[in-house]
This record gives C-alpha cells, structure tokens and sequence, in this order.
C-alpha cells in the first residue's frame, strides 16, 4: 500500500504518514468490513480516501493557465516500455496535487469523471479538464527526459 | 475507466500493483500511536449508546436511593400485623367494642367524629398496655358488618383510644375531631407527626384523578456525538469537531398532567428545543477561481479569462438545530407536605427538526450553508429524527392551594441519527437541563 500512497505525495515520508493514518483507522474499524468484497480492496479504498483527506484542505483546483493551448505531443509509443516505476512515480510526483489526484484516480484507479467529481467535490468538467492538462504535462516531462537521453 | 489512451495504459500497467516496503519503524509507530487512550477512546466511541444507557442507570439508582421510605412501603402491600401488635390482638376476647370498654364508649362522644374520618391507626403510638382494647377490636372486627357500621366502629375505635393517650374529661372528644379534619386536609408540621400514618401501613386512593397544565423552561446542555459512518471520515470529524463548538441551548414546555390519587401520573404536550453552536473557519490561502467568457459583437464565445483570487478567509456562523416534539411520559408522584416529588420517564416523538448554518463539506471540507427550508441547500439533516427517550426528577413545591412551582432536571437524547442515512456522518444529541416552571391544578 506504501506504493498507493507515494502516487498521491510528493514525498516517502508523506507517503508513510498517509500509510501510518491509513491502517490506524483499518485497525479501528476492522468490525465494519463486511466480507462482501476483497479485504485488499477495502484496505485500498482506505488509503486512498486517507490520501484525499490529506490534501482536501488544499485546493483542488490549481490551474496552470496555458496548458490548453499547447498541442498533445507526438510520442513514440514504446516509450512508456522504458520508464522504470519509480521514474514514473517522480514524474506523477511533480504534477499540481489537483492534476496528480484526478490523474491518479483515472488513470490508474480506474474511476470515471462523476466518480472523481463527487469525491473531491468538483465539478465533472474539472475532472475533466485536470486530467487532460496532467497528461499534457506529463508528456512535457516525458519529452524532456527524452531529449535529456539523447 | 480510460483504456484508449496510452499513457493512462503504460501508468496503470506499471504502477497500479506497484509496491515498496515501508521502513521498519513504520509498524511501531502504528502501534505506538494505538496504546490503551486511543483505543480506549475508540472503543467509547463506538459504545457511545451504551455509555448513555449507563449514565441513565446511574441516575436512577440515585434517584432510587433517595426515594421516601414511605413509597417502599406501599409495594410490599399487603403487610401483616406487626410481630408486637398481632399476639395482643389475639389473645384479646371478642366482641363489640361497647362490651369491651364500656365505660369509655359510655361518654357518648364518638359521634362527633365525621364519618369521612379514615381508618387511620392513630392508637399505634400508644403504649402497648393501653392500646389493648382497641387492637383487639380491630383484629376481631366481623366481616359481615356494612360500611356504615364500619365507620362507626372506627370512629369508636378512636374514641377508644384517645382517652389512653389524654384523658377524655382532659381533651374532650370535639376537639379531637378537629385535630381529625386537620389531619386529612394534609396539615403539616407538628400535628402531621402526630397523625402520619404508620410507614408500613399503605394508603388507599379513591380512584380519582387530578388535572395540571405545566408550562416550562429550562436552560440546556447539549451533548453532540459524531461518528464517522466510514473509516474515510475519520478526519472529516475531526475537521468538525475543531471548527464547531457549542454555544448555547435551551428548552420549553406546555404539559398536561394527569395524576391519580395513587400517585401514578401522565404527561403528555409540547415542547420546543433549540441548540445552538458556533463555526468557526479560517483559512489563510484561500483561491477563488472565476471563469469569465469573451464575447464578440454577435454574442458568440470568442475566449474564456480564468482568474485566480487569492486570499484569506475567516467566516463565523451560528448554527441553529431546532426540535419540536411531543412527550408521552409516565411517571410517580408522592406527597411530601408541600413538596410533590416525582420520578417521570417517556418517550419524545419529534415532529419537526429543522436547522440552519454552515459547516465543513466532506468533499472539500469548504465551508457550506445547510438549511430545512432551502431545497438548494446541502441536504445533510432530516427533517425529523422519530423516537428519543427523556427521564427527569421533579419537584413540585406548592406555592398557593392550586398553584407549584416546578423544578425538573431532565435529560433527553435521540438514538437515531439527526443526519441523513448518506451522509459521511452520523450526528446525535444528548440534552440534559433544568425544567423551571408553574403547575396549575385544574
């Protein structure tokens, strides 16, 4: 689960406060699962939801103005092949926290945009529109790394 | 899900099963953090109601302990003759009570006693020598004789008696009488000792009942329970619990009582609650983000300005949580000279719950207005919360022949809910006061 919490951080250490938090409230509340779906699964929500809270005092709502009008870059499509994990968590790990929760919550959760919109308490079309502008800039960082490379 | 596009695929492939070991302090910390206060505190939370339950229980075992001496007497009815009465009245030879002591039935006052003179067994203070005949008589008394008679007979019993304790040449027997009279109307002080009945001896009603209409306030504590209806809300209720507090309730109540002479009563009305608390929020970078579109000539969307206000933000509201209700409530009464003591408890069917403020949202812990009478509001509370529980001690001090003043600590709660079934939380209310007010015999 360490690995949940370091996609919605910045840092490992942030990440294990979530992760601490996290299984506090499993320990408390192990009485109230109800064996209806996977215990990883409840587990999972939990840190998920911990990771959320953590950031809800923040703003989700953080724009970087411009990125709309950047075009999507053409990228090689094999190129993910060779991004080992933890370069990917970096590159989540340097998006807004609004960007890294939406995208983060799409992307690799698997929730759609209503879903996203009535956990953090956004509009759909927020949702929407983080999730393009943090594929955008991850493609900016991924390019970069890429002619870094060469 | 998006599984189009590659990017979401590549991450999710890589990182959705992605694992790291945690350090190893991790582990200790988590059991260092749950020692015996936090789970103690968990536990109390999740027993709330139990701990409720038990502060009720508490109260009425001290309610219990000073109950009159008199009213647990009355439940171990019917009481047989005391060990120091029953020999003598056994061994006493039978008959009417002018046979057995003619000369003092002989003076011809008994007459004089009015025949609503009840059965009281005044000779019980007297010493056992000369109370003889009397506890003879009564012991012996036929069975078959009517009630007339029986009157009369007491009234000779009396008669009988007196003179054993005074003289009759000394206290002639009229003014006896009165000292009778004064005694049912409830007279108090000294001649109430005198004449009270013997503590075991249980008093008959007559079946009649006794109107008063109560009207009541009462300033309120309120006692507010959350808990997070998932683990996830833990801090949502935390959040809470830190930018709400209370300021401030109270309470009022009209109430018909219907008592009997048995000293069953019950109650029933309304009343009106009002709790009120303070939020407070403060947040020192607040954004505010506006999405101004740009319009052509023609009114066509030509560009869309978003402009970030940045700022702090500090907002106060008083929350109000009102209730309307109608209690159904029995209870006990005794009689106490002036003071009516009693021991009520019922249920308090809620009508109405309507509120009003602002608290944390649970989606972005921003603040939001809730309010029952705006459908635009944040639909957090119901509308009424169904059936609570209510117990109190009352004093009644008679204050003009028809006329008391009450006092009744009281404590209330509702064990349902007053959020909705979908809401992040469920919130309860435990109020416990002190009801001051007039009762008027009707």
């Amino acid at each position: 689960m360490l690995g949940v919490c370091l996609r919605y951080t910045r840092h490992e250490m942030e990440a294990e406060d979530i992760l601490q938090d996290a299984f506090i409230k499993v320990f408390d509340h192990l009485d109230k699962f109800e064996f209806k779906g996977s215990f990883e699964g409840w587990i999972r929500r939990i840190v998920i939801n911990t990771a959320l809270k953590n950031y809800s005092k923040k703003s989700f709502r953080h724009e970087q103005i411009g990125l709309e009008s950047q075009p999507e870059l053409p990228l090689e499509p094999d190129i993910y092949a060779h991004l080992q994990e933890e370069e990917l968590l970096r590159l989540i790990a340097r998006l807004p926290d609004g960007y890294r929760i939406v995208f983060n919550l799409y992307a690799i959760e698997g929730y759609n945009h209503k879903e996203i919109a009535d956990m953090l308490g956004i509009q759909e079309s927020t949702s929407r529109s983080q999730l393009v502008k943090a594929r955008k800039m991850l493609q900016v960082m991924i390019t970069d790394m890429q002619k870094i490379a060469v | 899900m998006n599984k189009h596009h590659s990017m979401d695929e590549a991450f999710r492939k890589k990182l959705r099963d992605f694992e790291m070991e945690p350090s190893d302090h991790l582990w200790e910390q988590i059991v260092q953090k749950r020692n015996w206060r936090h789970r103690a505190l968990n536990r109390a939370r999740k027993q709330s109601p139990m701990l409720v339950l038990g502060a009720a229980l508490l109260m009425a075992g001290l309610n219990w302990l000073a109950w009159p001496e008199s009213a647990q007497a009355i439940q171990s009815f019917p009481i047989p003759l005391s060990t120091a009465i029953a020999p003598v009245a056994s061994t006493a030879p039978a008959g009417t009570p002018s046979e057995q002591s003619p000369a003092l039935i002989g003076e011809g006052h008994t007459n004089t006693l009015p025949p609503s003179v009840p059965a009281r067994p005044a000779f019980v203070s007297l010493p056992p020598a000369t109370a003889t005949p009397a506890l003879a008589l009564a012991a012996n008394m036929p069975s078959a004789v009517t009630a007339t008679q029986q009157e009369e007979k007491t009234t000779q019993l009396y008669a009988a008696t007196l003179p054993a304790v005074r003289p009759i040449r000394e206290a002639p027997a009229p003014a006896v009488a009165t000292l009778m009279e004064q005694h049912s109307s409830k007279q108090p002080g000294i001649l109430k000792g005198i004449f009270s009945p013997e503590p075991k001896c249980a008093e008959f009603g007559n079946g009649y009942w006794s109107f008063y209409f109560d009207a009541l306030a009462s300033p309120d504590l309120s006692i507010r329970q959350m808990s997070p209806r998932n683990p996830e809300y833990e801090e949502y209720v935390q959040s809470r619990r830190e930018t709400e507090s209370n300021m401030y309730a109270f309470s009022g109540a009209l109430r018909l009582s219907m008592v009997s002479d048995k000293g069953l009563a019950v109650r029933t009305g309304v009343n009106y609650s009002q709790i009120n608390e303070k939020f407070t929020y403060y947040s020192g970078s607040e954004e505010i983000i506006k999405y101004i579109n740009r319009y052509d000539q023609d009114g066509t969307v030509i560009g869309t300005d978003t402009v970030i206000e940045v700022g702090a933000r500090h907002k106060i509201t008083h929350n109000q949580y009102r209730m309307l209700d109608i209690p159904f409530l029995v209870g006990y009464e005794i009689n106490k000279g002036k003071l009516d003591i009693s021991l009520n408890g019922g249920a308090y069917l809620n009508l109405l719950f309507r509120q009003k403020g602002d608290f944390l949202s649970p989606q972005d812990m921003r603040p939001v207005s809730f309010d029952s009478g705006d459908p635009d509001a944040y639909p957090a509370f119901k509308q009424a919360v169904g059936l609570g529980w209510y117990g109190s001690l009352g004093l009644a001090y008679r204050l003009k022949p028809r006329v008391q003043l009450i006092l009744e600590p009281h404590i209330k709660a509702f064990p349902k809910s007053v959020t909705q079934e979908q809401f992040a939380v469920s919130q309860h209310y435990l109020t416990t006061g002190l009801f001051i007010g007039l009762r008027h015999q009707l």
